[in-house]
């Protein structure tokens, strides 16, 4: 990150836009950074880690977490189990409005997440997963809580962990959710990373 | 953050009473899953019980939890997300009645339940998300009759769910249903209860209310999407957001994007202001900005969303605008937001 003057401010407020305030701080701190803006809930978690919270309008922040268009690696990845499967036949639709009809037999999955979970319900037949190296997409409307994915000839199995964005052929899938939602990056992320169960990892 | 979720108790109950009373003599299931809407399970299932209300049910097994503490003996409470073992049996322990609409997950019941495991059966009636397709039906319904022999579950109920795509798709997925309940009583299956409906085809088309409703957004006071006003029932969430500055002709609000308010409402919409409703003129990521009224102040409350009472749209008003549903500006509603009950 790099201010136009002075040291730069680190935007950390909504518990680090939904990456977890204490993580994301750690990694500031790592980098050099010593000034932050965090909500005022988060004050004291800043200052033990020897960071220096500011009441000043942070510094755009898209780069620290990673966001597309930035060159930086996604901070956060979104990952679903595969919750059931089951065949779909030509000419058979899928969820609310049948607003996807299969036009040859073919294997469904239902995922877990959905609008309630930060995942939009705009994305249903714009964008897919990755699954098992393969992109899957999204069929249907996507619903409170769940999604359906066209799996193809893939071999899936309950359990078997799906990728909404943040790593491989998804990386940067969250292009594609703005374009698909006309929502922005830091609001699409921020919104999953509050509502989900969330693990921090190396 | 300079905002909080209001909820009206009286609303909620209001909306209860509304519901109740167009769908009877079918009996509510309240819906309240994801916190009830974001709106705060704990208290939403105190209000329902204290309505009367016998059925809460939510997908995610934390919010069915939470309903079964609140609610205790005083309502049953279902649960259909399909769950691995451990999740199961623990659900099952807490009294909780599952939806299972896959024969792996049957089988996994039947082998972590320590005591009968009471469950509802869903066919698949053409939404193909969970639910067991109808050819293999009368095999799942066989299995599930020897497993109730056996003394590892009891059939509870037979339900569905129905996509709304139009009237006629709609009863020829009630045909589906019918059918299907045909085929598990011949497998000698007894279920006390069917539910197909939700909010919308529960309060207009009789033929769909069976012996139980799932209601969810109407209980909230959220219309769907395109759809009419319900007569009786408002909003019982407002997301209130306090000025923070006024700038020129402009005010400064305390929730923004990272607040779980989409952007793409900028220019679109109107939020309820002291002087009635003004032009929500862009959407920040922590503030939004407000056209301004005389003698704004900091501090003044604005409406984001609501029953209307300060010329505020309501969320389904709000969705329509973004092309979405009702429900969605609502669940995205951060969590770091405070809910605030109010009588």
């Amino acid at each position: 990150m790099r201010a136009a003057g002075g040291d730069p401010v680190a935007d950390l407020r909504r518990d680090a836009w939904g990456h977890g305030v204490e993580t994301v701080g750690g990694a500031v701190c790592e980098a050099g950074i010593v000034s932050v803006a965090v909500d005022a809930r988060d004050i004291p978690v800043v200052e033990a880690l020897g960071l220096r919270a500011v009441d000043v309008e942070p510094d755009p922040s898209d780069v620290l977490y990673g966001l597309p268009g930035t060159g930086g690696e996604p901070a956060l990845e979104l990952v679903t189990p595969v919750l059931s499967t089951k065949p779909l036949l030509a000419g058979e639709a899928v969820s609310y409005g049948y607003t996807h009809r299969a036009t040859a037999d073919t294997t469904i999955a239902l995922i877990a997440g959905g609008y309630a979970e930060g995942v939009v319900r705009a994305l249903g037949n714009r964008v897919g997963v990755e699954l098992r190296g393969r992109l899957c997409p999204i069929v249907g409307r996507v619903a409170m809580d769940v999604c359906v994915i066209d799996v193809g000839d893939l071999d899936v199995a309950p359990g078997d962990e799906a990728v909404y964005f943040g790593s491989g052929a998804v990386a940067d899938a969250l292009s594609a959710w703005a374009g698909a939602t006309g929502l922005t990056p830091a609001e699409l992320v921020c919104a999953v990373g509050l509502h989900v169960e969330r693990e921090a990892v190396s | 953050m300079e905002a909080e979720l209001r909820i009206s108790r009286s609303r909620l109950a209001a909306n209860i009473a509304a519901v109740r009373a167009r769908i009877a003599p079918a009996e509510l299931l309240m819906v309240v899953k994801d916190d009830a809407y974001a709106h705060g399970v704990d208290a939403v299932a105190a209000v329902a019980v204290e309505e009367g209300v016998r059925w809460l049910g939510a997908i995610d097994p934390r919010s069915a939890l939470r309903a079964k503490a609140v609610a205790g003996d005083r309502a049953r409470v279902f649960c259909w997300l399909t769950l691995g073992a451990d999740e199961a049996a623990a659900t099952l322990e807490a009294g909780i009645e599952l939806g299972v609409g896959d024969a792996g997950y049957l089988e996994r019941i039947a082998r972590v339940a320590r005591t009968t495991a009471v469950v509802h059966l869903k066919i698949d009636t053409g939404l193909h998300r969970n639910g067991v397709r109808r050819e293999d039906w009368p095999a799942f319904t066989a299995r599930a009759a020897e497993l109730e022999r056996a003394g590892r579950i009891r059939v509870a109920g037979i339900w569905s769910h129905i996509a709304e795509a139009s009237d006629e798709e709609d009863d020829v997925a009630r045909a589906l249903f019918d059918a299907a309940v045909d085929t598990a009583r011949a497998a000698g299956l007894d279920p006390e209860v069917r539910h197909l409906a939700a909010s919308a085809a529960g309060w207009a088309r009789p033929e769909f209310r069976y012996d139980l409703v799932r209601l969810g957004a109407f209980c909230y006071g959220i219309r769907s999407a395109d759809g009419p006003e319900i007569p009786g029932i408002a909003p019982a969430a407002t997301l209130v957001a306090r000025v923070t500055a006024v700038r020129g002709g402009d005010v400064e609000i305390g929730v923004g994007s990272l607040d779980g308010l989409p952007s793409s409402l900028g220019g679109r919409v109107d939020v309820g202001t002291p002087a009635g409703p003004r032009a929500l003129i862009s959407v920040g990521l922590t503030t939004s900005r407000v056209a301004g009224w005389p003698d704004a102040v900091p501090g003044d409350d604005v409406a984001v969303f609501g029953p209307g009472g300060a010329g505020e749209s309501s969320p389904t008003t709000l969705a329509e605008a973004i092309g979405t549903v009702g429900e969605e500006p609502v669940l995205r509603v951060s969590p770091l937001i405070p809910r605030v009950v109010t009588p």
